[in-house]
């Protein structure tokens, strides 16, 4: 699907001519996909934007050492996952908060409608979403919201598919529980 | 294992079913519009940053790094070397181990009399001092071993050093 348009995204990265080019058309193809998982992650606009940006500056940085041993869309989705969970777990360190402690803090940005909009279960569903560890809340939104495939997944997180379906059914189930 | 996996298929359309994927987050107006600019400047900081500095900004850098080095280096030389103040604030306490600073002291403390009398200036002195005056360390008599050894010590030597004088 992506990979014509990727691979032109990496000719014109390649030439020093068109490199400006190339990341501008990279910047444009991905930065609202990655926008939207981060955003999922850290709820806080603020947050998701500084993050995304973080994530295309170090693309340019290591765009020269990407091998292509996976695709571009794997590996920028794996950087602005690596940087989403980095930054949860330094907010945590920071605040010496314990994983519920911030997830009820993230839980409380979703009644605001500044931060979220939608109808009570929505709102509800997200808050259930938020119970769930870091990882297993990512998995979930990848395949519940993105639509990716549990390859797709698999090679992004380094995870057997067998665990990450594992894991999604364990969080559907958990958030099942929730909504009773 | 066939029967667990339709329960899972199953369980994920329940959810789908019941709630859905609505619901947003919502996004400033204009955000991606202006998201590439934004980059842009963050990006112009970054090399900025990243840039080595000018060779001439270096030297002045590596100069007064020196200066400072030397400067801390003499203080710290300075009060290691320096004896330790006396407990008693009342004390007079001559820091400067200089002959001139010696004659000054005598000049503001010394009853006018006694400046013709150089020598009864050290009749002040407390006959428990157990350190070495100048007047008995001229005398060249009954000077014990020990205390030219402590006024050694404490004056480095200097024959003409006060450093404690009540």
């Amino acid at each position: 699907m992506a990979n014509d348009k990727d691979q032109k995204i990496l000719s014109l990265l390649r030439r020093p001519e068109t490199r400006n080019y190339g990341f501008q058309l990279l910047v444009d193809t991905y930065k609202e996909r990655l926008y939207s998982i981060v955003r999922r992650m850290v709820i806080r606009h603020d947050d998701a934007d500084d993050i995304v940006q973080d994530v295309f500056i170090r693309i340019w940085e290591n765009i020269d050492g990407f091998r292509e041993e996976s695709s571009l869309y794997t590996w920028i989705y794996r950087i602005a996952i690596n940087e989403s969970l980095r930054f949860l777990k330094s907010k945590r360190l920071r605040l010496f908060l314990p994983m519920l402690d911030i997830s009820a803090q993230l839980e409380k940005l979703i009644d605001d409608p500044q931060h979220f909009s939608g109808n009570q279960i929505e709102r509800k569903l997200q808050k259930a979403i938020l119970k769930l560890p870091d990882k297993q809340r990512l998995v979930f939104n990848m395949r519940y919201y993105e639509g990716l495939t549990y390859e797709e997944i698999s090679e992004m997180l380094g995870t057997s598919v067998g665990a990450l379906k594992a894991s999604y059914h364990l969080a559907v189930k958990k958030i099942e529980k929730y909504l009773d | 294992m066939k029967n667990k996996l339709n329960i899972k298929a199953s369980s994920e359309d329940n959810l789908r079913d019941l709630v859905g994927t609505g619901g947003e987050f919502p996004v400033p107006d204009g955000y991606f519009e202006g998201f590439n600019e934004r980059l842009r400047a963050r990006l112009q900081v970054q090399r900025e940053l990243a840039r080595p500095r000018s060779k001439s900004f270096q030297l002045i850098f590596a100069i007064t790094s020196a200066a400072a080095a030397v400067t801390l280096a003499f203080f710290l030389f300075k009060s290691v070397n320096q004896p330790p103040a006396s407990k008693d604030s009342n004390k007079w306490v001559v820091n400067d181990y200089t002959e001139e600073s010696y004659i000054t002291y005598l000049v503001y403390t010394t009853a006018e009399q006694n400046l013709f009398q150089p020598d009864s200036a050290f009749d002040s002195l407390s006959n428990n001092d157990h350190r070495l005056t100048h007047e008995r360390a001229q005398s060249k008599e009954n000077l014990d071993p020990e205390e030219v050894i402590e006024y050694l010590f404490y004056n480095n030597g200097n024959v003409y050093t006060i450093m404690d004088w009540k």
